[in-house]
């Protein structure tokens, strides 16, 4: 359980510390690589903007565990209750349907992609072998929604899930 | 109904009950493809797509460097320097407050971020000085909003990339507005903290002191130097010169004034993370937008709607601003550039705008946009920091907008504000 609960809480964090250490190094490297060698190195431009890809998607799934995503709160401070957990409930669950939606388009969309083979110009990639963490993030944004949820019902459903 | 009406609709709609922003651009743009009946996979392909320009990598790597060198020591240090420049004047510590968000933007490309870090030590200092909270806190996120003006500005990266044109001679351009805006702001401080008997009777302005903070400081002091150095020398790109800060700033934060621990380090790189998480998530969702944007001719729509004025390119440009400063209080500036940046870019260049005074001037609208409620981000951080009320701090903050306000104008009829600088070093554009 508590191996559980350590991946709960750390495992964006520790892929996104990485994804933005490697992004970092990449393009430092590429500067380095220039002033020694001279040589222009595609594939740490590469790495670099992968780099940011990961952090960027698992960085939303963090912010989504953490309910950081910025909304405009304005009409729900304002709301009575019932009518303001009405409208929470109801904007989240058009997010969670905009998520499924892209789960499914990016899945098609992979399967698309896993009928050709598209090779990164840079590091020589196969494409099909990185772009799956958009589905992949995807899912789990969906998980940490219904997370918080729960996590609500725990506290007895006080105050919004926000 | 026609389909960008029935996106606006959408947009606003989800937004107003509460759909978090990047989520919100995503279902106006499902809506958006679904009624011009292109495949849907265009949001699942511009999902991966729209982060492949190399260039954005200079956005996180900028938010890395100003949280390495905000923790690592390096504000202190500006806030040192500040302080024996102006500390002896009335008001001294609102407009020390100014004078080292000036320094810290040009360390950093975010306004939240510089109100944080010079304001998380100022506002406590000004509130046992005796100066009103809610002064303290507006000057601190007036202040702070010139880290999107003063170079490096995450917001003018994104500008730049939405209007294909170039960062370095967009940094130069914002100098000459950022710190002419600092300038303002100073005065502004200045009168406020006068009228209310802030302050003043600190120590005397004697050059020793002043010697002493900058030889202390010259590592805080290094940072723009080689930073924005290195891009107008042309030995880094603006890429490249991130990097190279967060390299530089790690280095004097671990090693120099060793206020970097691994675990400050670590917080340094969540905050990363989780900014770009929710910040810079949306360009998946908006790429798609910016395509439906050309696909139902909206700029060709505009044009025709403002062809009555087009003897007076400074009216429609004041229309822009205020419809800009409308939009920037509830829309997140990120989006607010992208979208509307498509729709009157072509408009504007139509008229014989220069599209680099352009940028400057959407810039310089949103920062409004960060200084007024109900989403004002700058307001936010202040106020928190100063344990106030967001309605507090934007009654203190309104005097100090007079500045924003008056640039603004500034830029609407003297251009060459902005294009002044960049025309002198790479020469005039064609």
């Amino acid at each position: 359980m508590s191996v559980l609960s350590l991946i709960d809480r750390r495992f964006e964090e520790v892929l996104c510390g990485l994804a933005i250490t490697l992004m970092a190094c990449s393009v430092m490297l590429q500067v380095v690589l220039r002033f020694v060698f001279a040589t222009a190195s595609p594939w740490a431009e590469e790495l670099a903007v992968y780099g940011m890809i990961f952090a960027v998607y698992f960085g939303a799934t963090m912010a989504t565990r953490e309910r950081q995503h910025i909304r405009i709160g304005i009409l729900i401070e304002h709301a009575p209750r019932p009518l303001a957990v009405a409208m929470v409930v109801l904007a989240d669950l058009l997010w969670a349907g905009f998520v499924v939606l892209m789960v499914l388009l990016s899945i098609e969309y992979m399967e698309l992609l896993f009928r050709v083979t598209q090779i990164s110009p840079g590091l020589g990639l196969e494409q099909r072998w990185i772009r799956p963490v958009v589905p992949i993030a995807f899912t789990l944004m969906l998980f940490r929604i219904g997370q918080v949820y729960w996590r609500w019902g725990q506290t007895g459903w006080k105050g919004l899930p926000l | 109904m026609s389909g960008p009406l029935i996106m606006a609709l959408v947009f606003v709609g989800t937004l107003a009950i509460g759909v978090p922003v990047p989520f919100a651009a995503g279902i106006a743009a499902a809506a958006g493809i679904l009624i011009a009946d292109i495949p849907l996979t265009l949001l699942a392909q511009s999902a991966w797509t729209a982060f492949e320009p190399f260039p954005f990598v200079t956005i996180p790597l900028f938010i890395l460097a100003g949280q390495l060198m905000e923790k690592g020591g390096m504000s202190q240090h500006l806030i040192a320097i500040a302080e024996r420049l102006v500390g002896a004047y009335r008001g001294g510590l609102g407009l020390m407050t100014v004078l080292a968000c000036m320094f810290f933007a040009a360390l950093s490309g975010s306004g939240p971020a510089t109100t944080a870090a010079i304001g998380s030590i100022t506002i406590p200092a000004m509130q046992r000085e005796g100066y009103r909270p809610r002064f303290a806190a507006a000057v601190s996120a007036a202040g702070g909003a010139l880290g999107s003006m003063i170079p490096p500005s995450n917001l003018l990266i994104i500008f730049a990339l939405v209007s294909d044109e170039s960062i370095p001679r967009l940094f130069l351009a914002g100098i000459i507005p950022g710190v002419g805006l600092g300038l303002l702001l100073l005065i502004a401080a200045y009168i406020v903290a006068a009228r209310a008997g802030y302050g003043g009777g600190g120590e005397r302005f004697r050059w020793g002191p002043l010697m002493r903070a900058l030889w202390d400081g010259k590592w805080a002091i290094g940072a723009p130097l080689i930073v924005l150095g290195g891009i107008y020398v042309g030995v880094f790109t603006p890429s490249e010169a991130a990097a190279v800060a967060v390299f530089y700033g790690a280095f004097v934060g671990f090693f120099i004034y060793r206020g970097l621990t691994l675990e400050t380090l670590l917080q340094a790189l969540k905050f990363t993370a989780l900014t770009i998480g929710t910040v810079l998530f949306i360009l998946g969702s908006t790429k798609a937008f910016g395509q439906l944007v050309t696909l139902y001719d909206i700029p060709e729509g505009v044009l025709a709607l403002f062809a009555g004025l087009k003897e007076h390119p400074w009216l429609v440009l004041l229309l822009i601003g205020i419809f800009y400063i409308l939009v920037g209080m509830w829309l997140e500036s990120v989006p607010q550039i992208i979208i509307f940046t498509a729709v009157f870019l072509p408009l504007v260049t139509e008229l014989g705008v220069d599209p680099i005074a352009f940028g400057i001037f959407t810039v310089m609208t949103c920062e409004i946009g960060f200084l007024t409620p109900p989403i004002g981000v700058n307001l936010f951080v202040a106020a928190r920091i100063a344990r106030v009320s967001i309605e507090e701090v934007s009654l203190g903050v309104l005097p100090l907008l007079i500045p924003y306000m008056l640039m603004i104008v500034a830029l609407i009829f003297l251009p060459e504000l902005a294009t002044f600088l960049p025309d002198l070093i790479y020469g005039v554009r064609l």
